[in-house]
């Protein structure tokens, strides 16, 4: 039986192994994710995200150490494509990642690399563009969408593949607000909706406290990993890591301690305002 | 008064049919030490606006003062102007060019023609500043550093011109945490201490409202508020929302819990404030309990 999960094993990698420079930037990794999880990875910079996310679709080998999608073994030659149709990655940078000069030509793009007919990359297209609510600018060319729209299109780009994993790498970073709230809300209407699995790198606290799982990377070791809820109450440790708590968190961690009856697990506005509705 | 725009219109393609008008009727007044938040969804104008600040871009119409001085006239040095006003753009890690770090941050003195010894004082003050070691870094590749530590160098290299003005635009972006807060209390540092005029761009609300003076807030190529973020935060909170802007989380709680119809104060910017405000809230609510 093929198994449906993403699995690591004692991964590490080494940048330029034979020179002096050479920098471990994961070490030992080992982690599971299972389909229909909704996992987001956090650390300061250099603590081997990304290294991490590009070794989930074969941009990178492991120095040593094994990685197997859905029981395919990266470091198998021939098996490339196939990983590469399963993990679809989205990048921090919207503009680097469109191809095309129509919306529709570029979520087309992949499907037509893999030669799928024209019905079927019909059908596909205008799915995943529902998905992504983004029907009404089927035709638009992408220099003319705001921000979080071209991070849209990226991503049905991404899903129209049929990939069962989504990677994406800081995808809201050069974001505004509402930019940022169209993605995360599209994200997790795939994770729901279509049962898509998402492995979310972020420096924005409050976007992982929406996932189900955060683990937290330090030089290139997995330092923490848990619930959001569990993590997120860790405040020594993650400021040593040099991240953060979202607001709400630090805000129901110090009344907590003034000894305010709310749970030091709080991570939505909308729970810390029930809870001091009680109160005030 | 440092800059002033008068009535400046900046359209991009004019007489295109990609005609797009990116400044609509600007007015604004920036004073000597002032450290202004400029807030607006992608594509509202902000980098227009902030281009204009040292000439790189010629309004369409309207005037832009540099301390009195008209810098679209024929015959202004706008060398002088932009040493007066530094612009640190986005990722401005991926301009560094130079083999090292004391080589890159010794290229605008180096181009004002100072003397060697004059050059290496201005290396020295700019790397304390950003809070790199001299001794440790000034040799060494900044090819060789992380993001931060690069956006940091950058930054170096504007401060060693030594301008009265530093217009940052989204100097935050991609860094962590502590990365993030490490530069924005090295950009107030040289607010305080130097008495620098800042602008920063910005789509942080959390801390921008945390630091800032004052608030500009645009929308669709115009400066829809202007005023404290104390008092913006409080009053404008459902029009900052509906201009694609978010509000810090602690912000919207207070917000939130005022909807419910809960007595509190909604200016509130730190999660400091918001737990004052709300332990002094309970203790009146525990006093009327008690009578």
């Amino acid at each position: 039986m093929v198994s449906i999960l993403i699995k690591i094993k004692n991964l590490c990698h080494i940048y330029h192994p034979y020179k002096k420079d050479q920098i471990k930037a994961l070490d030992n990794i080992n982690l599971e994710i299972k389909r229909g999880d909704f996992v987001s990875i956090i650390g300061s910079n250099g603590s081997g995200k990304s290294t991490l996310a590009k070794h989930l679709n074969c941009l990178l080998l492991p120095t040593s150490g094994d990685i197997w999608v859905n029981g395919m073994n990266t470091k198998e030659k021939d098996k490339v494509w196939e990983i590469r149709q399963e993990v679809g990655m989205v990048f921090q940078n919207p503009d680097n990642q469109i191809v095309a000069t129509t919306v529709e030509d570029d979520i087309a793009f992949g499907l037509e690399n893999i030669g799928v007919s024209e019905e079927v990359m019909k059908e596909r297209v205008d799915w995943a563009l529902q998905v992504v609510e983004m029907e009404e600018y089927k035709k638009s060319e992408p220099h003319l969408l705001s921000g979080g729209q071209k991070q849209r299109v990226a991503i049905a780009g991404a899903i129209a593949m049929h990939s069962s994993y989504l990677v994406l790498d800081e995808p809201t970073a050069m974001l505004d607000p509402r930019g940022r709230r169209e993605v995360m809300d599209t994200i997790k209407k795939l994770n729901k909706e279509e049962n898509i699995t998402i492995i979310y790198i972020t420096h924005l606290m409050e976007e992982a406290a929406e996932s189900n799982r955060v683990v937290v990377l330090d030089k290139g070791k997995i330092n923490l990993m848990g619930r959001p809820e569990e993590v997120f109450t860790q405040v020594e440790i993650l400021k040593r890591l040099k991240l953060d708590v979202p607001q709400i968190t630090e805000l129901a961690l110090r009344l907590n301690e003034k000894g305010l009856d709310i749970s030091p697990h709080t991570l939505k506005v909308e729970e810390m305002v029930d809870h001091l509705c009680l109160y005030v | 008064m440092f800059i002033c725009l008068e009535n400046v219109n900046f359209t991009y393609n004019l007489h295109m049919p990609f005609e797009t008008k990116a400044l609509k009727d600007i007015n604004l007044k920036i004073d000597e030490s002032e450290f202004i938040g400029l807030i607006g969804h992608t594509g509202c104008g902000k980098t227009t606006l902030i281009q204009h600040f040292n000439g790189l871009l010629t309004p369409t119409s309207g005037k832009v003062y540099v301390e009195d001085l008209d810098i679209n006239e024929r015959g202004v040095n706008l060398r002088l102007i932009r040493q007066k006003v530094g612009l640190v753009f986005q990722y401005p890690e991926n301009q560094l060019f130079e083999e090292t770090i004391f080589q890159e941050v010794a290229f605008g003195p180096k181009k004002l023609g100072l003397s060697e010894d004059k050059i290496e004082k201005r290396v020295r003050e700019a790397l304390k500043m950003v809070d790199l070691d001299y001794n440790l870094y000034a040799e060494r590749s900044p090819f060789s550093l992380s993001g931060g530590e690069m956006r940091r160098v950058a930054l170096a290299s504007i401060l060693s011109i030594r301008p009265r003005m530093l217009v940052l635009d989204e100097p935050t972006a991609n860094l962590d945490p502590q990365g993030r807060n490490r530069i924005l209390s090295e950009i107030k540092a040289i607010h305080d201490n130097f008495g620098t005029t800042v602008v920063l761009v910005s789509h942080n609300m959390e801390k921008i409202a945390e630091i800032v003076d004052r608030l500009l807030v645009m929308y669709r190529g115009e400066i829809i508020m202007d005023g404290p973020p104390r008092e913006i935060f409080e009053k404008y909170a459902d029009d900052l929302v509906k201009v694609g802007l978010g509000l810090p989380q602690v912000t919207r709680c207070m917000h939130e819990l005022k909807a419910k119809g809960k007595e509190v104060y909604t200016g509130v910017l730190t999660v400091e404030d918001a737990e004052k405000e709300i332990l002094v809230k309970l203790k009146r609510f525990n006093k009327q309990l008690k009578i």
